[in-house]
């Protein structure tokens, strides 16, 4: 149950417009190409890293446990990581919503007198819509990993957690660069990236402020870990004179040893390597004036729905999640229509379970049907979500409409046809005779819409999912005679 | 072993060669076969639809049935039913009572293949069949119930059968209940990539242990005007070339 | 008024509110259980052996010396293949020594001036361990200031003891600890990567393109 007081938001959120998004998407042939190229090479890097780890079965259980053990006592752990982070000199804010952390960003950047903010990748920034709000201000917050600033140039979200704008080709790329920072075209992609280099060490230089996400924070020491690939986590926690990071309520392990575990999952998951390039673990700002390093770090808590997913161990696994993208690239929808058609910034399977748990369902309740339920992603999440439970439980609570998050009258109205129909369904199923009769009928009437011609056509807009069935697929006819029937004769003759 | 058959209702009305050929190996294999007539559906539409409450109505239904039934198995040409069976707890899960019969229908609950395989220690049930197959695995029988080599051990077993294992065997065809007719258009994009690697493996059939599938499948291919066919697993092993 | 601070906490405890985990908190010896750790590595040729190899394949370039004087040499002939003229060196000893030896090269402490070091050619650190499983260097802000010397230069060269790479990630994290958790620890596999065009990978896009480690064999 969210605090009453409280407006959970989920930034540049079109999360309804699944369904024709999708469709948008599954007609851009260059989109699908480089959605296939991503996934099968992710997958593939994954499964290489995966099968070369003997315990990699016993260490998804331990981070399973791990992560059930923390938020089922989260108030416990929470309290000791602010104490621990206090003690260690780190200024520990927090926000009820996306609005409320906004707006502490801001008072804080305007405190430090902060004109550039060197921003490293953060999927909670991304989340709550920091940059916009900033820019409002009349602030500058620089995007410094090399796919989230070509995304921010483009004026786009991300479609893949971990690789923000796998969607752009490299021409797309290039044409982007020469129009927005007037540089000779060039589609070299070594070019490019040192063109990003050129133009993002001025704003490292510049920045006043630099703000970092986080990956997993430590409670019995108040330390935070940041995962990267580029540095340039490292150098926007690094140069500026003050540096905040950016997390969610869920992002707590208790113990420092319990990291060895996480760091081994996360980077095989996300994107097979057996560690990414940097990892920095910061405890509080640094001793002495003389050292390098930011005067200040500063640290910002955010709930924004979190805690009312707590109550129930069904919806509590959500923020077991550690962001690694894994479900994204074995995704048969993900490979299908991308990122950007979940229209969140969480996209795939755990997009589409925490986008309507932490936004409201009758914000998203497309995204718990956008899943044929294969479960590939319960078979490579790195802390075990059962996401085609959660689908299926938020699937109930969109067609019931017994909230909490509150579904919409339309909704409901929107469903009432479906609904009958499953009610009668189940009164059908349910007894051996009524079953008989109505398959006696159906098999009488179906074979009209499974044939081609006039009837069908007729049948087709009388009945919308046979009208959808046979756009791309013929209709298996029904047999003449069911199987019981054949079976009583056959063993009749036996 | 005496084994009732649950021929669920796609199989029922749709396919009911399948139930024959289900009923035929088992035979074979030894069994007693029965057919328990009460038999409607396990619940699993409306399951994976989100109408929990008619779920448990027709679930309860199916654990009456077979209580009265006292055969020693419980047998499905269907991974995806005998899945759904093996979820029906969580529809009773304020309910201790209905949780433990749903618990028990589920301990005596197998599919065809791995129940030949895993239980009867039968690998060749002497089917012959001409031609190169491919296996497509079903999400529920793989991800669910874990299976993955016993039907490919009964297929390799078919005498003239050829078994080409493709890279995408383990895509889901598209399927996912009422999800292929509430986004068709994905659905049948996921359908396409699958069906690349089959098309290039040059099979004459794809085989698989759920006719749901099968009707995804075979009716994508037969819109392509594709030569390949679609095969149930329990035909297959009924085959005599 | 509340503050967020106490919502946020109210919140949680009124969800949390009669949850019964099914999970009691690990021990520290369980939570300590090394899963996954590669085995085999006790001896120190054997960590020698797998550092080398593991950080050779993330395009890491490992030179082994056998004192101090051979470093010197090492890292005059990687400061002539880049042309390097001017260093920015940590304020570690053992750097301080080796890299003083290049009478050539104009050397400066790389966290007292940042506008030299943004037009240095290349930086100079040491590391406080080495992991062997991940082929990892592993600094302390508080063993010295190797922060933006190891990462704003175009070429990071770190000055290893082969006595001092341990095992496992695992061990790492306990040495973190045992040395009373600096403001900040360092993690580094290798140059500085990017796979965010197309997915093709390029190094060097925002830290160093080249990582050198000399590794001294110091007994």
């Amino acid at each position: 149950m969210n605090d009453p007081g409280t407006e959970p938001r989920i930034a540049h959120l079109a999360a309804n417009d699944f369904p024709e998004l999708a469709k948008r998407a599954l007609d851009d042939s260059t989109l699908r190409g480089a959605l296939h190229h991503v996934t099968d090479l992710f997958g593939d890097k994954r499964e290489n890293a995966v099968a070369a780890m003997p315990e990699w079965e016993a260490m998804r259980e331990r981070a399973r446990r791990v992560k059930e053990e923390t938020l089922s006592r989260l108030d416990h752990y929470l309290e000791e990581f602010v104490r621990n982070a206090e003690a260690a000199g780190v200024h520990v804010h927090f926000a009820r919503d996306a609005a409320e952390a906004c707006s502490a960003v801001e008072k804080l950047a305007q405190r430090f007198g902060a004109q550039t903010i060197a921003k490293s990748k953060s999927m909670t920034t991304e989340e709550i819509g920091l940059n916009h709000v900033l820019e409002d201000a009349g602030l500058e917050p620089v995007e410094t990993d090399l796919g989230e600033w070509i995304i921010q140039l483009a004026g786009e979200t991300p479609s893949h957690i971990i690789a923000p704008a796998i969607h752009k080709t490299r021409g797309q790329i290039a044409d982007l660069f020469a129009d927005e920072l007037e540089v000779e075209r060039t589609d070299d992609v070594q070019e490019l990236c040192s063109i990003a280099r050129r133009f993002l060490r001025k704003s490292f230089a510049d920045a006043d402020l630099g703000i970092s996400g986080v990956n997993f924070a430590i409670a019995e020491t108040g330390s935070f870990l940041v995962l990267e690939n580029e540095g340039n986590a490292r150098l926007s926690t690094s140069m500026p004179r003050r540096h905040l990071g950016v997390m969610g309520i869920e992002k707590l392990i208790p113990r420092f040893e319990d990291l060895e575990v996480f760091l081994r999952l996360l980077p095989r998951s996300g994107t097979g390597q057996h560690l990414t390039s940097y990892q920095s673990i910061f405890t509080g700002p640094k001793a002495s004036p003389d050292d390098e390093g930011p005067d200040e770090v500063h640290v910002l808590i955010l709930d924004n729905g979190r805690s009312a997913l707590l109550g129930d161990w069904v919806t509590r696994q959500s923020l077991g999640c550690i962001r690694c993208g894994a479900c994204l690239n074995v995704c048969p929808v993900y490979k299908q229509v991308g990122g950007h058609a979940y229209g969140s910034v969480y996209p795939g399977p755990i997009g589409a379970v925490i986008t309507p748990q932490l936004a409201g369902v009758e914000k998203a309740k497309t995204l718990p049907f956008a899943s044929s339920l294969c479960g590939a992603c319960r078979d490579v999440c790195p802390v075990k979500i059962d996401i085609p439970r959660l689908l299926l439980h938020l699937r109930g609570k969109i067609v019931t409409g017994d909230g909490p998050p509150h579904v919409g009258r339309e909704t409901r109205k929107g469903r009432f046809l479906e609904r009958m129909t499953f009610r009668a369904w189940a009164w059908w199923m349910s007894g051996a005779r009524r079953y008989r009769v109505a398959g006696w009928f159906a098999r009488k009437l179906q074979p009209l819409g499974a044939r081609p011609g006039l009837v069908q056509r007729v049948a087709r807009k009388l009945s919308p999912p046979l009208g959808a069935w046979t756009a791309g697929r013929e209709l298996r006819p029904a047999a003449p005679r069911s199987f019981r029937e054949l079976w009583r004769e056959q063993e009749g003759s036996r | 072993m005496r084994v009732s058959l649950f021929v669920s209702c796609l199989v029922d009305q749709l396919w009911p060669s399948v139930g024959l050929a289900a009923a035929d190996v088992l035979r074979r294999a030894g069994c007693e076969v029965d057919f328990n007539d009460e038999q409607t559906c396990c619940g699993q539409p409306a399951f994976n639809t989100g109408y929990r409450d008619e779920a448990r109505r027709v679930a309860q239904h199916m654990i009456e049935t077979y209580e009265g039934d006292t055969a020693d198995a419980i047998v499905m040409p269907s991974g995806s039913c005998a899945a759904m069976v093996h979820h029906l707890r969580e529809l009773f899960e304020d309910d201790e009572a209905w949780r433990a019969r749903a618990e028990a229908l589920a301990q005596r609950t197998f599919e065809l293949g791995s129940f030949l395989v895993r239980e009867l220690d039968v690998e060749d049930v002497g089917a012959r069949f001409d031609g190169r197959v491919t296996w497509h695995d079903a999400c529920h029988g793989l991800r669910d119930l874990g299976i993955r080599d016993e039907p490919r051990r009964l297929i390799a077993n078919v005498s003239g059968a050829e078994l080409v294992d493709v890279h995408s065997s383990e895509s889901c065809c598209g399927f996912g209940g009422t999800f292929s007719v509430k986004y068709p258009e994905v659905s049948v994009a996921m359908l396409d990539q699958k069906l690349q690697a089959v098309e290039q493996a040059d099979v004459q059939a794809i085989v698989s242990g759920d006719v749901s599938c099968l009707m995804q499948i075979g009716g994508r291919l037969q819109r392509r005007k594709s030569a390949v066919r679609t095969i149930h697993l329990a035909e297959l092993l009924a085959s005599r070339g | 008024m509340s503050t967020a601070r106490d919502a946020v906490f109210a919140s949680i405890r009124k969800n949390l509110a009669g949850v019964q985990s099914a999970e009691t908190p690990l021990d520290r010896g369980t939570a300590a259980t090394r899963l996954g750790a590669p085995q085999g590595l006790d001896e120190r040729a054997a960590r020698v052996e797998r550092f080398t190899k593991v950080l050779t394949s993330v395009d890491g370039r490992v030179h082994r010396v056998a004192n101090e004087a051979e470093a010197s040499e090492v890292l005059r002939a990687i400061a002539a293949e880049h042309g390097a003229r001017l260093v920015a060196l940590s304020d570690a000893p053992q750097v301080q020594r080796i890299a003083g030896a290049l009478a050539d090269l104009e050397t400066f402490d790389g966290s007292r001036d940042r506008a030299r070091l943004l037009e240095c050619d290349l930086g100079v650190t040491g590391a406080q361990h080495g992991i062997a499983e991940t082929g990892t260097l592993v600094l302390f802000s508080e063993s010295e200031r190797h922060r933006l010397t190891s990462l704003v230069p175009p070429i990071h060269v770190a000055l290893v003891r082969s006595s001092t790479i341990v095992p496992t990630l695992g061990e790492a994290l306990a040495e973190a600890r045992r040395a009373g958790l600096p403001p900040l620890v360092s993690f580094i596999t290798g140059p500085s990567r990017t796979g965010d065009i197309e997915l093709t990978i390029v190094v060097g896009v925002h830290g160093p393109k080249t990582l050198h480690v000399i590794l001294i064999d110091d007994d």
